[in-house]
């Protein structure tokens, strides 16, 4: 990655600080006024020394008062700059997160799986590291810059040969924001890698524990994560040494500067070649010396904050990534509403295929009329799942359309509706199906319509989930303590209880026992409404009116007879 | 000054490395000493007119300036090595006790909410332990030698720094109580974000089909708003903290060069010691400010530091490792039970169980013998106990009455391989996921997949067995994921194999090859499997019905 890319990088995260110009303007103001009370209290400090030692004056009341007010402003500033500014950095954090949350539920499910661990540590680890980008940099960097030019032209006035050695001094020091650049970065991208692939391999561990368990690999798991953690160490190390260096460079600049203030100033004054005008008086000597270092330390500080960026790169090129992810729908430009009366499913032609992989549907079609139950069959992997994701509109296919149908035959591509109108039409029970953290009732109702508690129940005790479970009960992350069974019970309620018009479901009834399987057909079977539901299990297909193949040619459809 | 005792004693557990780069940070001080001592010098020189004194003391300046990169450069390096040790340490403490059978029941483990303790909460120590403590040390060990120095120049001076010291270091005390409450509140409310973001992004697909994107994004911003207020009231409070600090250091320089006046109006002494004092002044703060800047660095990471005791970071590890027992190098465990790698019967007696807090037991006096030669299968209810049992028969749980003996002896977990209903792979690629258990052959690895009816899938991925496996196995169907599972405990060679619903997610033609698979292997070992798949039961000897913890019927 080159300078300008990694500028671009930070570019795209520069339009989430658009709305906090005030903040911005302000932090400026008050941070300025901070360093420029800090150089002010220094200089005056050594002035007022330089005269004593000299000339053997006590400075004035003005002076006392001064520096005594300087000490209170320099505090209250300090507090107020560092709050101002990092008040301004959550405010922009928080909205980032939440620009993040929108970029994924416009792009998961991928066509790709990727890799939810990673994608939280990206959410949560990125942003919270760009913490410095927006709290320390644009404001700060402008009022270093205010600081330098301040001082530079007051050691200018006092001792011009002084001025130019500040101004090459400060060159100097603003051109080793650029050494070493690359490798910074290259070791920021590694250590980001390391830190995220650790993080994967923490999320599988635990999420894979009876296998863990069962196959002792706990203290291989424990001595790889240790591994990982030593290679991080080893290359934190290495970065933090290329810093150290680069640090070390810049004092010997700031150090040089001294020296050479020192020694510009002796010539003015005549020292160091005998019968030379005397240009400065010594008594300025300290003062100027405050002034030089307090002036190449603002150009310090601003080349520091340009150097802390580098590392910072890759998460900003993450973050920028992660809020560009290609979504897997189109939203319509004029979303349309959907009639009142029952819904039937029309799938035209459609193709579609998963990254990098062979096409799993080519030009598909099938129809099923408004309250029909239609089986889909087919062996593994033919695309049932595919089938079934499309019409649920997780995905839009490459090719061809998916259509909800009116029963006068009115079509409806589900890409061009209102998406509430969408899901509150179908819904879909799949294998994958997720319960969250939280009571049954919570999730019964997401991103449902309220319904009474007694709704609620009546739809509990349709699936037969009665006697194990309440509405207040919690769950845990996905059902921990529930066996298949019970969560397909509740998977299917959650479904019901939003009253949808097709109903679509995803080999459920695969790992139940015949009971539970008799139970949930019994509660599809009286479903009224249309159902498209993808099974292998003849018993399950047996009990629609008609079976789709998916493997036959488009159009030819199966007795359930036959099978 | 903030002391975090635990964080104090991990890195004390590395005497060398802190040592290292305590005495590295002293001397790198000391080189910011002698440089002032050569500006004062130069300083002075320049106006007693001395030219040579003049270049002696830059050449001084920049010498100093030259041995303090070199220092810095080695203090570095000595405190991101103690960082790291500590890190790891840590972290091998935590894993060791979260891999632990008790979180297979726990409702209150959350994916998220450990990860990010295991992974950032344990990153976030390194700044307390590689920059904080070393400067801490550095306080104790440079601002007295500089205040004594002082106190030899000027009394005033040296008692006007050292109050300037002590109101800096002490200040701070009086936030700490605040801090640690506002800290725990801020690292509940990250940790719950955390926890959130991932479940949500987890279940994407569902929260899309069920409409409740608008709803959960609410809910996730209520979330983070709380965690950015949370933030800024720690925030708040440690800036406080700066401020003070910075009070006093301000003061204390001011009223130590107020000494230096007094000093050089009074005339006793050269001018060079009124220079000297307002540099020591100055440079008697520097470790204050480095303890002022570290701390800013490093404060939200010890935000993390009480999840990480309750995730058992702090805990000294166990004499051994979990698994340590029968499993030095996990690999060659199978290996070396081959002795045992035949048994002829599991023998369950009289076996109860109860989930802490539950009414009623999920086991009630269960007593089975499954045999090597036949498939035992177990059929039942959702909820009759089935997963219970095996999670028994494995060791997760303890049965509180009953015995489980294979062939006379109390059963070992590693007498038993096990495919669960849900198999989880892990991230890697194919080949990774079924050597797990130890280091097979090609030959045994294309013959445990046939055997388990996956090899031919395998062959139709792009990279065959170094296809990547994503979190979870999700880009493999549940079928493919379940053939997966079964051809990994086939290669385990155990002599006991569970099998939870094999054929759940196959088709018919798929599940007739798996269960066929399962008569075969049954001849070497003890095949335990639960299902209700009729069709799955055509052919075995030995079914077991599994009826509200009891079993009900054993039929033919």
């Amino acid at each position: 990655m080159n300078t300008a890319s990694a500028l671009r990088a930070f570019r795209a995260l520069l339009p989430a600080l658009r709305p906090e110009w005030r903040g911005m303007l302000r932090s400026y103001l008050v941070g300025t006024a901070s360093a420029l009370a800090l150089a002010a209290l220094t200089v005056l400090t050594a002035w007022a020394v330089g005269h004593a030692v000299v000339d053997r004056t006590p400075p004035g009341a003005a002076w006392w008062v001064l520096v005594g007010g300087l000490v209170l402003a320099r505090t209250v500033l300090t507090w107020q700059e560092m709050d101002v500014s990092h008040a301004l950095a959550y405010r922009v954090l928080a909205r980032l997160r939440m620009a993040l949350f929108d970029a994924y539920a416009r792009s998961v499910p991928g066509r790709r799986r990727e890799h939810s661990g990673r994608a939280a540590a990206v959410a949560m680890g990125d942003i919270e590291k760009l913490e410095f980008f927006y709290a320390h940099t644009v404001a700060q960097l402008g009022a270093s810059i205010t600081v330098f030019l301040t001082t530079l032209i007051t050691a200018s006035v006092l001792l011009p040969e002084a001025g130019a050695v500040m101004l090459g001094g400060s060159a100097v020091v603003a051109t080793t924001a650029l050494y070493w650049a690359r490798t910074a970065r290259r070791l920021g991208e590694r250590e980001q890698h390391e830190r995220s692939a650790l993080s994967e391999r923490i999320v599988d561990a635990l999420g894979a524990l009876r296998e863990v368990l069962a196959y002792r690999l706990a203290s291989r798991i424990i001595a790889e994560t240790d591994t990982a953690t030593r290679r991080a160490t080893a290359i934190t190390r290495r970065r933090e040494l290329l810093a150290q260096l680069v640090t070390a460079v810049r004092e010997l600049v700031v150090t040089a500067v001294v020296v050479g203030v020192i020694a510009v100033s002796a010539a003015a004054a005549g020292v160091l070649t005998d019968g030379a005008d005397a240009r400065l008086s010594p008594a300025l000597l300290p003062a100027l010396v405050a002034l030089a270092v307090a002036g190449v330390a603002a150009t310090t500080e601003a080349t520091t904050t340009l150097t802390q960026l580098h590392p910072l790169i890759a998460s900003a090129g993450r973050v920028a990534a992660g809020l560009n992810r290609p979504p897997v729908v189109t939203v319509p430009r004029a979303p349309r509403r959907l009639p009142d009366g029952p819904l039937g499913l029309r799938f035209r032609d459609v193709s579609f295929a998963y990254d990098s992989r062979r096409p799993t549907l080519t030009a598909w079609s099938a129809e099923v009329a408004p309250g029909e139950h239609a089986g889909l069959a087919g062996p593994s992997g033919a695309g049932k799942s595919t089938v079934i994701a499309l019409a649920a509109r997780l995905w839009d296919p490459s090719a061809g359309t998916v259509e909800l149908v009116t029963a006068d035959g009115a079509g409806f591509p589900v890409s061009e509706l209102d998406d509430t109108a969408l899901r509150g039409a179908v819904a879909l029970v799949d294998q994958d199906a997720t319960l969250f953290h939280g009571t049954v009732r919570d999730n019964l109702l997401r991103g449902g319509r309220p319904r009474p508690d007694s709704d609620l129940a009546a739809v509990l005790a349709r699936v037969g989930a009665t006697g194990w479970i309440g509405l207040d009960d919690d769950l845990g992350e996905d059902g921990v303590r529930l066996s298949g069974g019970q969560k397909a019970r509740l998977c299917l309620a959650r479904a019901l209880a939003r009253r949808p018009r097709v109903l679509l479901v995803d080999e459920v009834t695969a790992s139940l026992d015949p009971d539970t399987e008799q139970a949930i057909s019994d509660v599809i079977a009286d479903f009224d409404g249309t159902v498209l539901i993808a099974s292998h299990r003849p018993e399950t297909l047996a009990r629609c009116d008609r079976i789709i193949d998916i493997t036959a040619p488009t159009g030819r459809d199966r007795e359930p007879s036959v099978l | 000054m903030m002391v975090v005792r635990e964080l104090w004693r991990e890195a004390a557990r590395f005497p060398a490395a802190l040592a290292l780069s305590t005495a590295l940070l002293v001397l790198v001080f000391f080189t910011h000493l002698a440089q002032a001592v050569a500006i004062a010098w130069a300083m002075s020189a320049v106006l007693g007119g001395h030219p040579h004194d003049v270049f002696a003391a830059l050449a001084l300046i920049a010498g100093t300036a030259l041995a303090r990169t070199l220092l810095s450069l080695a203090q570095t390096s000595a405190a991101t090595g103690l960082g790291g040790r500590v890190r790891q340490a840590l972290r091998r403490r935590a894993m060791a006790a979260a891999l632990v059978p008790e979180r297979l029941h726990d409702p209150a483990a959350r994916a998220g909410a450990m990860r990010a303790g295991l992974g950032d909460g344990v990153d976030g120590t390194d700044a307390y332990v590689s920059k904080y403590i070393p400067a801490v040390a550095q306080v104790f060990l440079a601002c007295p030698a500089v205040v004594a120095a002082l106190l030899l120049l000027s009394p005033a001076a040296g008692l006007c720094a050292a109050a300037g010291i002590v109101l800096a270091l002490l200040g701070p005390m009086a936030w700490k109580r605040m801090m640690a409450r506002r800290g725990l509140d801020h690292w509940d409310s990250y940790e719950a974000l955390s926890a959130d973001l991932l479940e949500n992004l987890r279940g994407m697909a569902t929260l899309r089909a069920l409409g409740d994107v608008p709803g959960t994004r609410h809910r996730l911003d209520t979330r983070s708003e709380a965690l950015r207020r949370a933030t800024e009231r720690v925030m708040r409070v440690s800036l406080a903290e700066t401020a003070v600090i910075d009070l006093a250091v301000q003061g204390g320089i001011v009223a130590a060069a107020a000494a230096a006046l007094g000093h050089a109006l009074t005339g006793q002494a050269p001018s060079v010691e009124t220079y000297l004092i307002l540099l020591l002044a100055s440079e008697a703060f520097r470790p204050i400010r480095d303890l002022s800047r570290h701390w800013h660095a490093g404060f939200l990471g010890l935000t993390a530091v009480p999840g990480l005791a309750q995730l058992g970071a702090f805990t000294p590890e166990r004499a051994t490792a979990p698994d340590e027992p029968a499993a030095a190098p996990a690999g060659a465990a199978p290996r070396g039970a081959a002795p045992s790698g035949r048994a002829e019967a599991l023998r369950v007696s009289e076996l109860s169980f109860r989930y802490p807090g539950a009414p009623d037991d999920v086991l009630r006096g269960l007593s089975l013998t499954a045999r090597r030669g036949s498939l035992t299968a177990i059929v039942g209810e959702s909820g009759a106990g089935k997963s219970t049992l095996f999670d028994l028969l494995l060791g997760f749980l303890t049965p509180s009455a009953g015995r489980i003996m294979l062939d006379g002896r109390p059963v070992r977990a590693d007498d038993i391989a096990v495919v669960s209903q849900r198999p989880v792979l892990f991230a890697g690629t194919i080949r990774d996921n079924l050597t797990l258990a130890g280091a097979p052959t090609e030959a045994e690895i294309t013959a445990a997949c046939r055997a388990a009816g996956i090899l031919d899938d395998i062959h139709s991925l792009p990279r065959r067995f170094d296809t990547e496996v994503a979190e979870a196995g999700t880009n493999l169907s549940g079928g493919q994921r379940q053939r997966l599972a079964l051809a990994r405990a086939l290669l385990a060679h155990r002599p006991v194999l569970l099998v939870d619903e094999p054929t759940s997610a196959l088709d018919a033609a798929r599940a007739a090859e798996v269960v066929t698979t399962l008569h075969r292997v049954a001849r070497d070992r003890i095949v335990i499997m639960i299902t209700h798949r009729p069709e799955t039961l055509a052919g075995v000897a030995h079914v077991l019905r599994l009826d509200a913890g009891q079993l009900q019927r054993s039929a033919p």
